[in-house]
């Protein structure tokens, strides 16, 4: 053996033995800080460009919303579901039917919509968790495209495939969700309250259970981690998040079909998590600003929007997306752990 | 009582194209570990191509033979991409998706978004008398055409030293790559034969159930749900699973058409409650 290895000594205190800091501001959070900072200025800058981009946006704040709930099961607890479009439609039509056959107000039929994606999602997950990986894909797209032929064949109740319309318009407090900026600035308060509560949420102690999941049971187990009830719990939030940006966007064009909870739906809100999880928590939200761009502003222009919406996700898959077995040593890391410094003592 | 015996022929009927594609899904699944969202697409893909070889040429033989061969360029191409995005499933799916959204696109606006049947060909037009019933030959070759499909995969997955190399290679690839045979080779294989059992589902399907934009997420779904009913990765199991839906689904929908898809995720369900492997799924 050569001298120097022995001489390496560790700096005082015990980086990797020590607790992770439990806070946000963290190292390797710079992307999210960055993010937050251009949704700060994305609300303050697009009221100020043309109704039509205002519009947009507001529905790109709203995708933004259903792509952190989504994330929240797709990338935190790397279980890939292509069917969160299915909590997208139930919570559309709940929230639509609540307020056209029940007649109810506003926040009450959105507080009943999320109880019934909350019920939902508990029965789906119930039967989807017990499977990982590529089984867990198969299974939430097959029931979400399953629901969606349930929603057109039952043509009392949803209207069937012309869909459900004349949802009437909503008012929460001073703003009326019609209006698009009224829409955008109440989608934008959603919005950074679902950041803010992320960021609290993923820095929790369930948020740290939850992540130890993503690679092996046994080792988050022997911590008393209860996996299944974990992600139980994971996948409910997940469903209601997705809920409230479903039931907002929604009440803002006052109408739901069944394609919101189809395959492709799902597979767009896919995208929108898996495309910018390498910018970290917040990186849903710049996936869905660009996937939601490219249908809503490039569609505009051309009618090929799934064409240019394949051939960015090629891309992506091709050139731009990182494997995950790439990503777990070092540049996600600092979640967990501290990088050790390792000290080299010159003699 | 003939009612339910033609649409017992009819379920048959279905379960047969079910089987074409999800035992490409199963293969595919089994061997490469890649979960191929494009395989609704495939029967999409394989009905417009037979289609529009049909319309040029008048003969059913030349359209099969080009959606086969449409159908290896298009596996041998999606088998290369799949190589570079390697063993991340994510990447795979978006991949793959990809392609669903590329190719739905496309075909929208060649083939447009009515329903498209190939002409049946002459000697399977007309149909025949059978147990007090009248019914279309061109269904029963159809099952017939699926059966013996499915017991010649049968035999050569359990009798044929291709066969052994694919179990081989589904079981641990490295220590088939061990013994000296390419893992690759069988993995682009079956990629080739999956996806060009998906293309003869559809030149065979779209006779009966048409080809139009949906089907593809459809048929893929239908796919998963069986292969996952099945269990991953079993053959036995595909074919069970696939009479199982196409049974379920056609007979259901006789009864009443809003309950046909309810009654599949009602059986999704229930199988998955008991059996999360699925019916004959190992458990790994």
């Amino acid at each position: 053996m050569n001298v120097q290895s022995e001489t390496v000594t560790r700096p005082k205190e015990d980086v990797a033995n020590q607790p992770p800091r439990l806070s946000f501001i963290n190292r390797g959070n710079t992307s999210s800080i960055i993010i937050a900072v251009f949704v700060l200025v994305f609300a303050v800058g697009v009221p100020m460009l043309s109704p039509y981009y205002v519009a947009a946006a507001g529905k790109m704040v709203a995708y933004a919303i259903v792509a952190m709930g989504a994330s929240i099961i797709i990338q935190h607890a790397n279980l890939p579901s292509i069917g969160h479009g299915a909590f997208f439609g139930i919570a559309a039509y709940s929230v639509g039917l609540f307020m056209l056959r029940g007649s109810l107000p506003v926040i009450p039929a959105l507080l009943l919509t999320l109880v019934v994606t909350a019920v939902a999602a508990l029965l789906i997950g119930v039967v989807a968790l017990r499977t990982r990986a590529a089984y867990f894909m198969m299974i939430t797209l097959a029931v979400g495209q399953l629901l969606t032929s349930i929603a057109s064949s039952l043509t009392e109740i949803t209207g069937g495939d012309n869909g459900l319309s004349g949802i009437p318009l909503a008012e929460i407090g001073p703003f009326e969700l019609v209006d698009p900026t009224h829409f955008f600035a109440v989608g934008m308060i959603i919005l950074i309250a679902v950041m803010i509560g992320m960021a609290i949420f993923l820095y929790s102690p369930f948020g740290y259970a939850l992540r130890s999941l993503r690679h092996d049971d046994r080792r988050a187990r022997s911590l008393g981690v209860k996996p299944l009830r974990v992600r139980l719990i994971a996948f409910v939030i997940s469903a209601i998040v997705t809920g409230l940006g479903g039931s907002l966007y929604t009440l803002h064009v006052g109408f739901a079909d069944p394609s919101l909870l189809s395959a492709n739906a799902s597979g767009a809100i896919f995208l929108m998590v898996v495309l910018a999880s390498r910018f970290g928590i917040f990186g849903p939200i710049i996936g869905a600003f660009v996937i939601e761009f490219i249908s809503l502003i490039i569609g505009g222009y051309t009618t090929y929007s799934q064409l240019i919406l394949g051939i960015v996700a090629l891309l992506a898959a091709l050139f731009w997306m990182e494997s995950e077995n790439k990503t777990t040593s070092s540049r996600r890391a600092p979640m967990f752990r501290k990088r050790e410094r390792v000290k080299h003592v010159k003699q | 009582m003939n009612y339910w015996l033609t649409q017992l022929l009819n379920g048959l009927s279905f379960s047969a194209i079910l089987y074409l594609i999800a035992i490409g899904l199963t293969l595919i699944m089994g061997v490469m570990r890649v979960v191929n969202l494009m395989h609704g697409s495939g029967y999409l893909l394989g009905a417009y191509v037979a289609l529009t070889v049909i319309n040029k040429t008048d003969s059913f033989l030349l359209g099969i033979a080009a959606a086969i061969l449409v159908g290896v360029a298009v596996a041998c191409l999606i088998f290369a991409l799949l190589q570079r995005v390697g063993t991340d499933l994510n990447r795979q799916a978006v991949l793959t998706f990809a392609f669903v959204f590329i190719i739905a696109d496309v075909s929208l606006k060649l083939f447009g978004g009515g329903t498209l049947q190939i002409p049946i060909p002459s000697f399977l037009q007309g149909s025949v008398h059978l147990l007090g019933i009248s019914y279309p030959v061109y269904r029963l070759a159809m099952i017939g055409i699926v059966a013996i499909v499915a017991f010649a995969l049968f035999m050569i997955e359990r009798k044929t030293l291709w066969g052994a190399l694919v179990r081989a290679v589904a079981d641990n690839r490295q220590m088939a790559a061990g013994l000296g045979r390419n893992p690759m080779f069988i993995a682009l294989g079956t990629f080739i034969l999956g996806i060009v059992l998906a293309f003869m589902g559809g030149v065979l399907g779209a006779g009966v159930f048409g080809a139009f934009p949906g089907a593809d997420i459809q048929f893929l779904v239908l796919g998963l749900v069986i292969v996952v009913l099945g269990g991953m990765g079993s053959i036995n199991g595909s074919l069970l699973a696939a009479v199982a839906v196409g049974l379920v689904s056609t007979l259901t929908k006789a009864i009443g058409p809003s309950i046909g898809d309810m009654s599949i995720f009602v059986l999704l369900i229930t199988v998955l409650a008991f059996r999360p492997h699925g019916l004959l799924g190992r458990v790994a």
